[in-house]
């Protein structure tokens, strides 16, 4: 069974495997400096990990999250709610995006009055994006939402 | 220098200070929210200030946020930071027994005496070393950028290989984009994105926010929140005065120490008051009072915090190395105003770096202010749930990351970092080295091909003694490292939580 530990080697290893596949693909030389330092990462990275197998005294690399396991599901909730926050962003517009992500955190960590919650987020989203846009002058995803709020602002501008 | 001062004491620099550390002391205040994440989220704010407002605002982030951590420690015994720990053993101490104003006001008084000596320090010693600095050829900041690693690797309790590890990912990661010798695009894979090189600002909120929105997403589901203040009213000013006066040389020796690990990588102000107040344990005839609520704990753990925050920005600005976590997201934000930290900026923008030191004064004379007599009132921050906190961080992560060059893909990288952070700590394997070697990889790698050109044999080193001698230093440093680990002495300044 693959534990935390595990997929996190598998993970820290792809990084370090990302810049494997550069060199191969021609990205440098593997005398350069790049892969000089791949070479140390390489040699280092299975050290150290064995140096940690040895010492630790759970050697099944199975560590136990603390907590109940419905407050796992809440924090991977709140994680997930966030990635696809961050998915639709670019489809759905900053508003609708944010609004369901920052209502979705919270209601995986237990804030639950949704008729509160979601009109009382949706103003603060909007304002943040009114003052991104006008203030700071950064241009956020748009959606349908944001051209209708846009176009809104301007006939504001225009006087009518 | 003279414009530069007086830029630094115009009205908006003045409100960017004041704004900066109330700022702060909001961000410190709640546990879970530190200096660094107060700093990185606030960089994109920075974007339409002036360069030395915007820097004297997140001085001020930083300073207020290592304060306000002090005020929850005293009040309900909750360190703001980590930097506080040993502030809720002495003040929190001595709340219980009803000394809550007088704690609050050495607290503030420590604080605001060691910052302002290490604003002043800072405004003295910057300059002359990075005057010394200016002298160093390729070879010197080599031994000099080495030094710096390998200081940051002995000092951490982790894993020696783990924290070189560490450090050689992070020089990986900032080979990425254009190499500086060919102009060719490295370990791009036809992402554009990539060419400028991996957001590093980016990646400093994915390892210093996202992955702290996290962590308090995790304490609002399995912990409850204390709220218990304890504070009782009461004029306090003769006795501060008479308690900060007897300890004029606990004051001076915890702003000494402070000021000296603050320039050293890797010691950043969450250690130090752990450090300074076991030395002043060693040496006071009231050693049996600490922890206990020692008024001379209290005194020397906040003036070596502050002076640590003045001490660490010494090395960032004369040689552009960051001497702690909040200092690498400085070099992220100044970077992004386009001044490059080092010797050179004050030949280039002297103005706005006096602005800034004076600022940074000023920014201590605000914490004296607002410590002696609207501490206790940040003390409310805690009655927010940690779930709201959580939320709000986690939202704000993806804005700065966002706001950053305005596009989804340093979004993507910040969620990327925030990963391989977790990954790191599940391996044992410090943020801090992997940080320092993003931050100076490209630095590196400048003068290490430069110095391939400029030292041909032994008798070119010998004209650079202080290359030599950063470099002796340095083996030393590991080798001792190497031989104590060996016998099973830890390193005990510095942890993986601390960072």
């Amino acid at each position: 069974m693959l534990g935390i530990r595990s997929l996190s080697l598998v993970f820290v290893a792809g990084c370090i495997a990302f810049f494997a596949a550069g060199i191969a693909m021609g990205h440098a030389r593997v005398t350069s400096y790049p892969g000089l330092l791949l070479l140390a990462a390489f040699i280092i990275l299975p050290i150290h990990v064995i140096g940690q197998f040895r010492t630790e005294t759970d050697r099944t690399w199975v560590p136990k999250l603390p907590g109940a396991r419905a407050d796992q599901l809440r924090l991977m909730a709140f994680g997930a709610s966030w990635l696809i926050a961050i998915w639709i962003m670019p489809f759905t517009g900053f508003i609708v995006a944010m609004t369901l992500g920052v209502c979705a955190s919270l209601a995986a960590l237990r804030i639950s009055r949704l008729y509160l919650t979601v009109p009382v987020v949706s103003v603060i989203v909007i304002a943040i994006f009114a003052l991104i846009e006008r203030v700071l002058y950064v241009p956020m995803p748009r959606g349908p939402l944001e051209d209708a709020i846009g176009g809104f602002l301007y006939r504001m501008a225009q006087g009518g | 220098m003279i414009e530069g001062i007086m830029a630094g004491l115009e009205p908006l620099a003045l409100l960017a200070a004041v704004v900066g550390v109330l700022l702060g002391i909001v961000f410190g205040a709640i546990p879970g929210l530190t200096a660094t994440l107060g700093i990185a989220l606030l960089v994109p704010v920075t974007f339409l200030m002036d360069t030395a407002h915007g820097m004297i605002m997140l001085g001020g982030v930083y300073a207020g946020a290592i304060y306000g951590g002090s005020i929850t420690a005293i009040l309900l015994n909750i360190p703001g930071t980590p930097a506080s720990v040993v502030t809720a053993w002495e003040g929190h101490a001595m709340a219980r027994e009803g000394d809550a104003p007088l704690a609050l006001g050495l607290s503030a008084a420590s604080v605001g005496v060691g910052g302002l000596i290490s604003g002043f320090v800072l405004l003295w010693l910057t300059p002359l070393l990075a005057s010394v600095a200016l002298s160093f050829g390729p070879p010197e900041y080599l031994a000099l950028i080495i030094f710096s690693l390998v200081i940051v690797c002995v000092m951490l309790s982790t894993p020696l290989l783990g924290n070189a590890l560490a450090a050689v990912m992070g020089l990986l990661i900032a080979t990425v984009g254009i190499n500086p010798v060919t102009g060719s695009s490295r370990f791009t894979f036809g992402y554009y994105e990539l060419t400028g090189g991996v957001g590093i600002v980016a990646i400093l909120i994915g390892f210093f926010c996202m992955s702290q929105a996290i962590l308090i997403g995790w304490a609002a589901l399995t912990q409850h929140q204390k709220t218990d203040i304890v504070f009782n009213r009461g004029g306090t000013g003769g006795a501060l005065i008479k308690a900060l006066w007897s300890r004029a040389p606990t004051l001076g020796r915890g702003t000494g120490i402070g000021l000296f690990l603050g320039i050293l990588p890797a010691i950043g102000p969450e250690t130090t008051p752990l450090t300074t107040h076991a030395v002043e344990r060693r040496f006071s005839r009231e050693a049996d009072r600490f922890g206990k609520g020692s008024k001379t704990g209290l005194v020397v753990a906040e003036s070596s915090m502050a002076a640590n925050v003045g001490g660490s920005l010494i090395p960032l600005l004369a040689l552009g190395i960051p001497g702690s976590g909040a200092a690498a997201v400085f070099v992220g934000a100044l970077t992004l105003h386009g001044l490059k930290p080092g010797p050179l900026l004050f030949v280039e923008h002297p103005q706005s770096v006096y602005a800034f030191f004076v600022g940074f004064i000023v920014v201590y004379l605000t914490i004296l202010l607002i410590g002696l007599f609207a501490a206790r009132f940040f003390a409310v921050l805690l009655k927010i749930p940690n779930a709201v906190v959580a939320t709000f961080v986690a939202a704000f992560s993806i804005l700065g990351a966002y706001a950053i060059n305005n596009t989804m893909f340093d979004v993507w990288v910040m969620l990327g970092a925030t990963l391989l952070s977790f990954c790191l700590a599940a391996l044992r394997i410090p943020i801090l080295p992997l940080v320092l070697g993003l931050i100076l990889g490209l630095l590196f790698e400048e003068n290490l091909v430069v110095a391939q050109s400029v030292v041909r044999g032994p008798e070119d080193l010998l004209g650079r003694p202080i290359a030599i001698s950063l470099a002796l230093l340095s083996v030393a440093l590991l080798a001792i490292s190497i031989v104590r680990r060996a016998r099973g002495v830890k390193p005990g300044t510095v942890s993986v939580v601390d960072q």
